[in-house]
């Protein structure tokens, strides 16, 4: 199936920022909205991928955001932080994906319900901002998944048929990788922040941590957001529901919160 | 979403997260009801384990499906691998108008299938439900399936009993049995297929009966089949017309079939002289049965009445080169190993190597034939790793993941040879932990053996009639 070494290359290949997202993000660092939405404007794809995001039902706003200065001020430093991660996660998305049965429109709308319930859930624990590009950054898994696992479709669904097994195991068992080492090492050639990088990795749930450290805490609830996402229908359908173990004891501390934060009924 | 399938006898679906009324209709599509019409399994679940939310809607319309599948497909449904609040919420839910099963875990599902081999001569199942009628049932359940039911009254003496694990092959409670299947329970032990039969038998015994999975034990090998009579009242012509014709068809595989604990004073002499016409033995008991001589001939594997000879037809050895590379990018795939092709011939089978293990599964339909993966141990623990997380040591661990990955070989072998215009269905795989038994199979046979190294490890494909 698939080896180390084609994954080490994979993971290699992951193109580090660019120029133009680079000096976006470091003005946004440094608290310049203004600064940050004119490099931003510079360059067409992203302010393609960011109007069509803000524009969207989900972010409701009542006006259509129509330039750079609208779009950042209107998000604020961190939501367009977290835009701009999600931006990057989908310039490594497949054009066709070929393990998901998903497109880059429902790729793009899996990743927005994430980011939008997100905020919710770290406005409501009171947390920093800088915790908001987690979520962005965790749907690189998906990506990864894609690659890795595109070309092995039907090894994969053999193997399913015979056992309960989701990707991560049968990735685990075959190369002693895991996705949330994966990821964090993407994370960390974007580099992302630590606190954020702890928050994500933390959140596959393949990890023990203290409820009492906020930054588990949160990544329990990623971890559910992760899943309450994956088992809708457009995702069910895509196969992604068996991405990675659900970890319910990982979960349930934070399960009661959560379905009062994201109204499950 | 695609249900895992165990032993061939349950299917279940594994949805993690959430379960509501928005995503419940993709959980069992009417694709995945198709497949599964094909599989001939007896028990269609839903496993609870990663589910952290459901709802009324959610469950309602997962239910509707199984429902249909229960009507077309005559299996027992169902949800397992559920959490105390879970199996509440099933009753809660319904208002205690539940139709479908819930066993507590797969393992107890699988019970309720007759899935699993038979250990020992006695086996006791530990019984506990607050509801009387439900502890009868599941006794009368469990005891229709080869094994001795203990059942307790009490929580505090379930408690207590269940203290000792050690003495029970399986503990079952939280379980509730809902609209059970008809079909006549089985089991193997060893070599031998054992049925259980009860009541009066009449012509109804042809439609409880699995043929298919009687046909695929003749196919894998198995030639000893025992019909335990029992809690039989008696039978009709018609039930003894069945057993006759059952007989005569095994004959060609070499089979016997034995009839064991029949009331004699109850049963018409000419049907007992009729059926032993037909080559069907009686026997007292179960003792009797496995101490008897021509039984304990067979019991590697030989037959007493020499099988008839079959040979390769050449449709089969056409369709070789898909059967062996299906086998090796398995295999290559599971150990991530090269293979290397060392020679092929037309002989009887010979055993390369020691500490052999081995596991065949036949094919039939556009062409029939048996392969057969031999290896040695240390390999199997190898090539399972992928299957069972860790090595293992453990020779029925062992057997078992070496039962998944012939099955697993077959599986791929049967989507290649589907584009080419060939179909076949597979029948369960039988292992093999000594090498003797595997040779009683495959005695006087003359088939394609494929030898390979795996790195330092010989490796035999073998193709037989």
């Amino acid at each position: 199936m698939v080896t180390p070494h084609e994954i080490a290359e994979y993971i290699k290949n992951v193109p580090p920022l660019p120029d133009t997202l680079r000096k976006t993000l470091d003005a946004l660092q440094h608290g310049e909205l203004a600064d940050a939405a004119k490099i931003a404007a510079g360059d067409p794809a992203m302010m393609h991928y960011l109007k069509q995001v803000v524009n969207s039902a989900a972010y409701g706003f009542r006006n259509e955001l129509k330039d750079a200065s609208q779009i950042f001020s209107a998000l604020g430093i961190e939501r367009a932080k977290q835009l701009l991660y999600a931006y990057m996660v989908t310039l490594i998305a497949p054009k066709k994906w070929r393990y998901f049965t998903l497109d880059s429109k429902g790729f793009t709308q899996f990743q927005t319900a994430l980011m939008r319930r997100w905020e919710k859930i770290v406005k409501k624990e009171s947390e920093e901002e800088k915790y908001l590009s987690g979520a962005a950054i965790m749907s690189a898994g998906l990506v990864v998944a894609d690659a890795i696992f595109g070309d092995h479709a039907s090894d994969v669904a053999l193997l399913r048929e015979s056992g309960d097994y989701d990707l991560d195991t049968i990735l685990e068992r075959v190369s002693h990788l895991r996705f949330d080492r994966l990821v964090t090492t993407i994370a960390e050639k974007w580099e992302i922040e630590e606190d954020v990088k702890r928050l994500v990795t933390l959140a596959f749930g393949k990890e023990d941590c203290e409820i009492d450290d906020h930054v588990c805490r949160l990544a329990r609830m990623l971890h559910l957001l992760l899943f309450y996402e994956l088992s809708r229908p457009l995702m069910l359908d895509a196969g992604a529901n068996v991405f990675i173990r659900f970890n319910t004891e990982f979960a349930d501390p934070v399960f009661d919160t959560f379905q009062e934060i994201v109204g499950i009924e | 979403m695609r249900p895992v399938i165990k032993k061939q006898k349950i299917a279940f679906f594994s949805p993690q997260g959430f379960l509501d009324g928005n995503n419940a209709s993709q959980l069992i599509t009417v694709q995945d009801m198709q497949a599964l019409k094909s599989s001939n399994v007896s028990m269609v679940l839903v496993s609870m384990k990663k589910v952290i939310f459901f709802n009324k809607n959610g469950i309602s319309i997962v239910l509707d499906a199984l429902t249909k599948m229960h009507k077309e497909m005559k299996v027992i449904i169902g949800f397992c691998d559920y959490n105390r609040k879970q199996y509440d919420a099933f009753f809660k839910f319904f208002e205690g108008d539940v139709s479908f099963s819930l066993f507590k875990t797969l393992d107890i599902a699988m019970l309720f299938t007759g899935g699993n081999e038979a250990k020992g001569e006695e086996e006791s199942v530990l019984i506990y439900n607050d509801d009387a009628t439900q502890r009868s049932m599941q006794a009368i359940e469990i005891f229709d399936r080869g094994y001795n039911p203990v059942v307790v009254q009490t929580l505090d003496d379930f408690t207590a009993r269940a203290e000792d694990k050690e003495k029970f092959v399986e503990i079952v409670d939280r379980t509730y049995l809902g609209l059970m299947g008809n079909r006549i329970a089985a089991k193997t032990r060893g070599n031998c297929v054992i049925y259980y039969l009860k009541g009066f038998l009449d012509g109804s015994v042809t439609e409880q009966f699995d043929v298919m999975y009687h046909q695929n034990s003749l196919k894998v090998g198995f030639q000893l089949f025992m019909f335990d009579a029992t809690r039989v009242s008696s039978l009709n012509i018609h039930a003894a017309n069945f057993f006759s014709k059952l007989s005569t068809a095994g004959a060609e595989h070499g089979a016997l079939i034995a009839i064991v604990g029949l009331d004699m004073e109850r049963t018409p002499r000419a049907f007992v002289d009729e059926l032993e016409d037909a080559g069907i033995m009686f026997f007292e008991n179960e003792t009797d049965f496995f101490t008897d001589e021509i039984v304990q001939s067979m019991s590697g594997g030989g037959a007493a009445v020499k099988k008839e000879k079959h040979k390769l037809t050449k449709p089969v050895v056409a369709r070789l080169p898909v059967l062996v590379s299906s086998t090796m990018d398995t295999l290559q795939m599971m150990t991530s190993m090269m293979a290397l092709k060392e020679d092929m011939k037309i002989q009887p089978f010979e055993p390369r190597g020691n500490d052999l293990m081995a596991s065949s599964i036949a094919f039939y339909g556009d062409i029939e034939g048996m392969v057969t993966l031999v290896m040695p141990r240390e390999m199997v623990q190898k090539s399972c790793t992928l299957l069972i997380g860790e090595e293992s040591d453990d020779t029925n661990v062992l057997a078992d993941a070496l039962s998944e990955l012939v099955n697993i070989v077959a599986g791929k072998s049967k989507t290649q040879l589907q584009e080419q215009g060939v179909n076949i269905n597979i029948t369960l795989p039988r292992s093999y932990v000594s090498i003797d038994d595997l040779h009683a199979t495959l005695e006087g046979m003359q088939g394609v053996q494929v030898n390979f190294s795996f790195e330092d490890y010989p490796f035999t494909f073998y193709l037989s009639p």
